[in-house]
């Protein structure tokens, strides 16, 4: 009887049993296979490398070449667009609200998240045993930082003025900070003083063969653009020398060969795309060959069409699609399909520092503006013949409209008209395909500054948006 | 394995010998206890064997027993079987007394099973007939207007899909919303059902209320279905086929497309795309040469000419058949259940289908105490899909067909589709002044494919042994396995394969093959002691088990590119990647787990039969949330009064039932699919991998969440159930109030933290209701029965409490306190102004504007997008040997943006896209009273597009007719054989005038509607 009892407790132990064998703690404390915790990303100076790299991943151009496209009189709807692709931008009729996907609030979250990535990198530095070895990482992400915080200052500030509102200045990662706006002079001197540090700690010898990371070259471009920025004539001269005495203009034979990235003359930096990133011809031409948008008739005839080597490299007439129903004119620096798609995002190139001398000339010697220029339009045009200007308003206009050609769709147009507050005033024959584009955007409208994202003044109680979108 | 099957199978079958020993007569007369009449039919039985005969017409029966019989079985479909002595008399008489299930039937609820007046839950069990033979690819749509608040809604109609379901409302605004699925005890995954065999299935009980949700604790929340297969039983072994063959058809669209002299008629009046290009009062026509004029003239001829039926093209009327064969049977010893089926289906846009084959084995064996239990099903599908399914896009056939112009021919002279790359093969046949979407599209169909191969095992053992009198030690163990092999080409040298990466001037269209595979499984243990007694008038139950879950998941996929045009579908035809080509292959992959580890107790106590009061405690370890909040205890109570046991009333012949049930518990929400590291891990503050120049980097990927915690529900039910005049009126009455709290809400981030939002448990939501189901048996006599069946819910939702925040928009709709969750928030549209025609909107201080401004116009006045209101009705018929059944389902006061009239009625688009006919209407001149805006006017998403989607919907009605058994009798081969037809979908009323209206999102944009299916089917059993 005994026997059969413990027979019976026997059996329903084993049935039981079971438990033993699966059920454990270990079933419960998992952790994850497939991502790094924040506490261990970074611990030794191959991380910082690693980190690095994540913090360009996320760097993008293409909502500055957007926005100033879109905005301004470089671009002109295409026959193929519907009333879907970015509609409200080129018609400045958008309010802070997200208007799409791709919209002229991308820029903000964009960069902003790029120097969160650096912050990171940077406060953690300092305390890894091999820090010593990373310094020049910790230039290229200063260098980032200056960056980002120049492009949402061209982006965002309200105007290009010492005491007008600019973007926050982060210097430190955090989760649950609200920062409030600087002004456009404190981060002009962040700016400045990131790119002196940077310059102090990466080495002349660092360079990439397609310019595709931070150089000492490329930290004087970002010199040179925010001294333009600020008006800093003197900088802007001395930065923009540095550029040009080491990085020479692309010869014409050499020229074509910068948008289809088998030469990197003159690109002193760009930012790297490859099949598995997204490519900036989209913002143009769709996916499936329908053109958004195409060049302006204005933009087409600022340029002699025959001998300067820059049109056909930057517009293309496709003259086997049915003029009638698709769109024939195309931007074909971003090409937007075929090899070439996943082309480099240029930044900086020594003609917009060549640009930049120019206009800072302008105020003491009218003689050295009008020769950079000049320089500048003998690289590009055969048989060019220099020109003269007497007055610094003349070379101000020419540099204008050659800022206009040189830089087509390379993030400038819209930001120098206001960086001169000038109204974007669009070509009569651009406003006619589409659906009542209208031609003038005044200095006083409201979309002539871009608004801060709708939901970063919900998240943030010390965001001030724009004035003429509250 | 599968040898070892078919081992089982046969040995199953040879079990079933018995022995003859000195035998005798018995007979007898079998009457109804409904109407005293003679019940024919009636198979009577020697208990636990196959040996048996039926009553004749006048429900006699004589059968010869052997001398150790003791006892016989009589069973009827719709009765309640008896075992009767037969010990004492040879002359048995009996009544066999009609199965009213709503008083007996088993409510299962994964860990227990109990009778229904012992139940203190709500629960609804939906048995097979409900379930099988309905030709869905997916089971949960089979189960739309069954149980009133269980809310089923088709998002697609393309076979295999799964719908959106909710059991009581959604609980949680940014976590999941689906319920827990369990089959025969192993939690399986949800929303992966295409591989599934409903025909396999014996009932599904759904789980509503806290007092049996609560069972599940951490994943409990949103409801349970628990699914039980069917199990062979003792006796004679039955072997049926079921098939059924029909077809699918599109159902009539709410609304009319222009033809190309309509469109391009619009677009002449509107100066734009061809119409105008090719209009006689076109200043380039009439100041053009005479030679042009002629031309223009000829090619408006041929263009006006061209009137292309769209939907023609893209879609078919879809083929559908299914086949099953299946035995059950067994001795009462081993019992066992298989079958072997096939499903077909094809949907009604091309190239749309579903097959599926299904295998399933379950065998239960009982050896005096000791009880062991196998249940496998196994299946595999082949689906093929349309491309991009309810997306705004030119590759997804249901846009293209509508945003196709009429006056584009799709085709050549010799047949071939002229897509937009066609320059590159030819030049174009003739002028084409359409911009090629549909024709695109068109090819895209044969010149992509999208392929999904499913393997599915669900697999469950168990075993008891009662080791003491009312003590059992058990177990139940088993695991969940699927693997998808998903496969898209993009066929090179096709208008298709231009639009792949790696395109060149010199390989225009390389096309592009990707592949992935995603292995999901699940395993899961329950053990545990069980204990059930009887002291006096206490009727006790209780277990307490211990249950591990584990889940792990597993993806990986590439895509290669420049494809080999002879070998297309196959990896084999890919090109190597090399730094000029463009042709570098991309790489995916992941993998992620969890753990569940319980502790549940189970305790029940019913009272002489009056008062039943259950207790459970479940304490739930978890690896999904931070190690502060691990372990949550869940608990719950619940009580039955059946009050019909009372002294009062068990004499009252008006009142047959009468029971109150009341509950109380806490469960938590699951934290979604575990198949992603987000939800398995949602709480760590991670960094990612990405690259940069083809270098790898690591970046973060998300802020992490400290605090991150469960969101917990809190329900209360009370219930009643009623039967009266001889339980031929029946109903079931519950309220309901769940509080759900710790909701997770979107708290939006400043940009400068890299983020743009953190999920923290901070919200409120409360989601009360009432449900209600009738069933009335109008007619009820031997030849004649008439059931109708009705069932009703009411869930109101409302979110209240945000934590810091009030409000958050999200896309079209609003998260805000004290409105329902789904709340539509757009500007509300004032018409068209009669004397401009723009299109008008409300300002938020009632005043009219032209001038659209999303963010200080939105207003919250349309209503939600979760139908508060649903339900169904029907009736069931049987006059003789036909048989009739309907099924009706409705979901009311709901309403959702409708993308297609956005795009449709859209003057805008009129040079791009074709437009409904109402477009005609368009504002020509001031005093134009119309809907439809001016060109010059902006076509913006506002309230114009809300619709009220509320629907009633002619779901199911099926016919059929049982071949009597005086005829089967006859042919000797045959136990029965029943023919039947059956629509699916007949008709829906609705004020919708988008494609379908079913579906529980928020925006209707191009989705696969709902076909309209009719089969005919043929039931046979051996």
């Amino acid at each position: 009887m005994k026997k059969n009892y413990i027979n019976r407790y026997f059996k329903a132990a084993l049935i039981v049993g079971l438990v033993s064998v699966i059920g454990c703690k270990k079933n419960i404390d998992l952790k994850s296979s497939d991502t790094i915790s924040t506490d261990n990303a970074i611990t030794k100076a191959a991380d910082v490398e690693l980190a690095t790299i994540g913090a360009y991943a996320a760097l993008s151009y293409d909502n500055t070449i957007y926005a100033n496209a879109i905005m301004s009189d470089e671009v002109r709807w295409a026959l193929d667009n519907n009333t879907r692709n970015y509609g409200a931008e080129h018609k400045w009729q958008f309010d802070a609200s997200a208007p799409g996907a791709n919209d002229v609030t991308a820029a903000w979250v964009n960069l902003y998240n790029v120097i969160d990535r650096v912050n990171r990198v940077l406060a953690i530095i300092p305390t890894l045993p091999d820090a010593a070895t990373v310094t020049r990482q910790k230039g290229e992400l200063l260098a980032l930082r200056a960056f980002c915080t120049l492009e949402l200052v061209r982006n965002y500030a309200t105007t290009y003025t010492a005491a007008s509102l600019g973007v926050p200045i982060l210097t430190q990662s955090s989760v649950l900070g609200t920062p409030v706006r600087n002004t456009f002079a404190e981060d002009i001197t962040q700016i400045k003083a990131d790119l002196v540090s940077a310059k102090a700690l990466i080495p002349a010898s660092f360079t990439t063969a397609d310019n595709t990371r931070f150089s000492l070259l490329s930290i004087s471009a970002i010199q040179a653009r925010t001294a333009l920025y600020e008006k800093n004539y003197a900088d802007a001269i001395t930065y923009a020398t540095e550029v040009i005495n080491a990085a020479p203009l692309a010869t014409r034979a050499q020229f074509p060969g910068i948008w289809t990235d088998v030469a990197y003359n003159e690109t002193v930096f760009s930012i790297k795309r490859t099949s598995t990133t997204s490519y900036t011809g989209i913002l143009f031409r769709d996916a499936n060959n329908d053109v958004f948008f195409s060049p302006s008739f204005k933009e087409i005839d600022l340029f002699d069409k025959v001998n300067d080597i820059r049109y056909a490299s930057y517009i293309k007439q496709d003259l086997t699609l049915p003029a009638a129903t698709k769109e024939q004119w195309l931007v074909v620096k971003y090409p937007g399909s075929g090899a070439n798609k996943y082309n480099n995002v240029k930044v900086f190139r020594t003609a917009e520092m060549y640009l930049i001398r120019a206009e800072a000339y302008e105020s003491t010697n009218v003689a050295l503006g009008t020769a950079d220029l000049n320089t500048l339009r003998a690289a590009r045009i055969t048989g060019y013949v220099p020109q003269v200007f007497v007055t610094a308003t003349d070379l101000d206009n020419a540099i204008m409209t050659e800022r206009m050609k040189e830089l087509f769709c390379e993030g400038h147009r819209f930001f120098d008209l206001r960086r001169k507050a000038l109204p974007v005033v669009r070509d009569d024959r651009d406003i006619v395909t589409g659906n009542a584009i209208p031609k003038t955007l005044a200095v006083t409208d409201r979309n002539y500054a871009l608004p801060i994202p709708q939901a970063e003044i919900l998240a943030n109680k010390n965001m001030v948006q724009n004035p003429t979108y509250k | 394995m599968k040898k070892n099957l078919l081992n089982l199978l046969l040995l199953s079958f040879f079990a079933l010998s018995s022995a003859f020993a000195q035998s005798r007569k018995i007979t007898g007369t079998v009457k109804s206890s409904d109407d005293g009449q003679p019940l024919p039919g009636v198979t009577v039985k020697i208990t636990g064997t196959a040996i048996g005969t039926q009553t004749n017409a006048a429900g006699e029966y004589t059968l010869t027993v052997g001398g150790g019989e003791k006892s016989l079985t009589f069973s009827y479909v719709g009765y309640v079987q008896q075992i009767v002595s037969i010990l004492k008399s040879s002359t048995i008489n009996i009544t066999l007394v009609s199965d009213a299930k709503f008083i007996n039937e088993v409510v299962i609820t994964g860990y227990t099973a109990t009778s229904r007046d012992k139940t203190t839950g709500a629960t609804t069990k939906v048995s097979a007939e409900k379930i099988n033979d309905v030709p869905f690819g997916s089971f949960d749509q089979t189960l739309q207007g069954r149980v009133p608040g269980l809310s089923i809604l088709a998002g697609s109609g393309q076979p295999g899909t799964v719908a959106n379901v909710y059991i009581r409302g959604a609980t949680s605004i940014n976590g999941s919303t689906t319920p827990l699925y369990v089959i025969d005890g192993i939690p399986v995954e949800s929303s992966v059902f295409s591989t599934l065999n409903p025909n396999d299935f014996e009932s599904v009980d759904v789980l509503k209320d806290a007092s049996s949700t609560s069972l599940y604790g951490s994943r409990g929340a949103n409801g349970v279905l628990v699914i039980t297969t069917k199990k062979g039983k003792a006796g004679q072994t039955n072997i049926t086929y079921d098939g059924q063959a029909g077809f699918s058809n599109r159902t009539t669209a709410k609304f009319t497309m222009m033809n190309t002299s309509e469109i391009l008629g619009l677009q002449e009046y509107l100066k734009i795309g061809a119409g105008y290009a090719l209009s006689p009062n076109n200043p380039s026509y009439t100041t053009g040469t005479a030679a042009n004029r002629a031309l223009i003239d000829h090619r408006r001829d041929s263009v006006y000419n061209i009137n292309t039926k769209w939907d023609d093209l893209f879609f078919r009327t879809g083929k559908f058949q299914s086949h099953q064969f299946s035995a059950s049977g067994g001795s009462e010893k081993t019992r066992f259940y298989t079958s072997l089926s096939y499903y077909s289906q094809d949907g009604i846009a091309k190239r749309s289908k579903l097959d599926r084959y299904n295998l399933r084995l379950n065998l239960d064996h009982t050896a005096g105490n000791f009880k062991i239990g196998v249940q496998s099903g196994l299946g595999f599908s082949n689906s093929l899909f349309i491309e991009s399914e309810a997306g705004v896009a030119l590759a997804n056939p249901y846009a293209a067909a509508y945003l196709g112009m009429p006056y584009e021919n799709p085709f050549d002279a010799n047949g071939n589709i002229i897509t937009s790359s066609y320059r590159g093969i030819g030049v174009q046949p003739f002028p084409i002044y359409d911009s090629r979407i549909a024709s695109n599209a068109l090819a895209r169909i044969d010149q992509t494919n999208s392929k999904n191969n499913q393997t599915k095992a669900t697999v469950g053992f168990n075993a008891s042994y009662q080791f003491f009198k009312g003590f059992s030690a058990k177990t139940n163990a088993g695991l969940d396995y699927r693997e998808t092999y998903n496969e898209s080409t993009v066929y090179p040298n096709t208008y298709a394969g231009s639009t792949s990466v790696g395109n060149s001037a010199t390989n225009p269209s390389p096309g592009s093959y990707t592949n992935s595979n995603a292995r999901n499984l699940q395993l899961i243990q329950t053990s545990g002691l069980e204990y059930l007694n009887n002291f006096g008038k206490h009727d006790v139950y209780a277990t307490a088990l211990v249950e591990n879950v584990y889940n792990r998941y597993t993806t990986f996929g590439y895509t290669g590119y420049g494809i080999n045009a002879s070998e297309l579908n196959t990896p084999a035809g890919i090109t190597a990647g090399t730094a000029t080509n463009g042709f570098i292959p991309v790489v995916s992959g992941g993998k992620t787990r969890a753990g569940i580890n319980s502790l549940i107790a189970i305790a029940r106590d019913t009272y002489d039969g009056k008062y039943t009061i259950q207790a459970s405690v479940r304490r739930d370890g978890s690896s999904q949330v931070v190690s502060s909040n691990q372990y949550h205890n869940f608990f719950s109570v619940g009580g039955t009064w059946n009050v019909k046991k009372e002294d009062f009333l068990t004499n009252s012949s008006f009142i047959d039932v009468l029971r109150v049930r009341a509950n109380y518990g806490t469960t938590a929400s699951p934290f979604g699919s575990y198949s992603s590291n987000t939800v398995n891990f949602g709480y760590l503050s991670l960094y990612g991998t990405t690259a940069y120049a083809g270098t790898g980097g690591i970046a973060p990927s998300t802020p992490g969440n400290p605090d991150y915690d469960w969101e917990y529900t809190a329900a209360t039910d009370i219930g009643v159930d009623i039967a009266v005049l001889k339980n031929r009126l029946r109903a079931n009455i519950d309220v309901y109030v769940k509080n759900t709290h710790n909701l997770f809400v979107s708290e939006g981030l400043s940009y400068t933290s890299g983020f743009a939002s953190l999920n923290v448990n901070a919200g409120k939501m409360r989601n009360k209701g009432i449900e209600i189901a009738l069933e009335g048996d109008v007619v009820h006599n031997r030849d004649l029965n008439v059931t109708l069946f009705a069932n009703f819910a009411y869930n109101d939702n409302k979110i209240t409490d945000l934590g810091q925040v009030s409000e958050y928009a999200s896309g079209t709709s609003i998260v805000r306190v004290g409105l329902p969750l789904g709340s539509h928030y757009i500007p509300q549209a004032a018409g068209v102004d009669p004397a401009t025609g723009n299109y008008l909107y409300y300002n938020k201080d009632g005043s009219v504007t032209p001038v659209y401004n999303s963010t200080t116009q939105s207003v919250a006045s349309f209503g939600t997008y979760f139908a508060p209101y649903q339900g169904g009705f029907g009736l069931n018929g049987r006059y003789k040997e036909f048989t009739v059944s309907s099924l009706f389902s409705y979901a009311r006061k709901f309403s959702r943006f409708n993308n297609q009239s956005f795009f449709l009625v859209n003057a805008g688009n009129a040079a791009s896209y074709n437009q409904e006919e109402i477009v005609n209407t368009i504002w020509k001149k001031p005093g134009d009273i119309t809907t439809v805006g001016a060109y010059t006017s902006t076509r913006q998403f506002s309230s114009q597009d809300v619709q009220d989607a509320s629907f009633v919907r002619f779901r199911n009605l099926q016919i059929g007719y049982a071949i009597p058994q005086s005829v089967i009798g006859k042919m000797k081969y045959f136990k029965g054989i029943k023919i039947f037809a059956q629509g699916e979908n007949l008709y829906t009323w609705t004020k919708w005038t988008g494609f379908d209206p079913e579906d529980s999102n928020n925006i209707a944009s191009f989705e696969y509607p709902a076909a309209r299916t009719f089969t005919f089917g043929l039931n046979i059993s051996l």
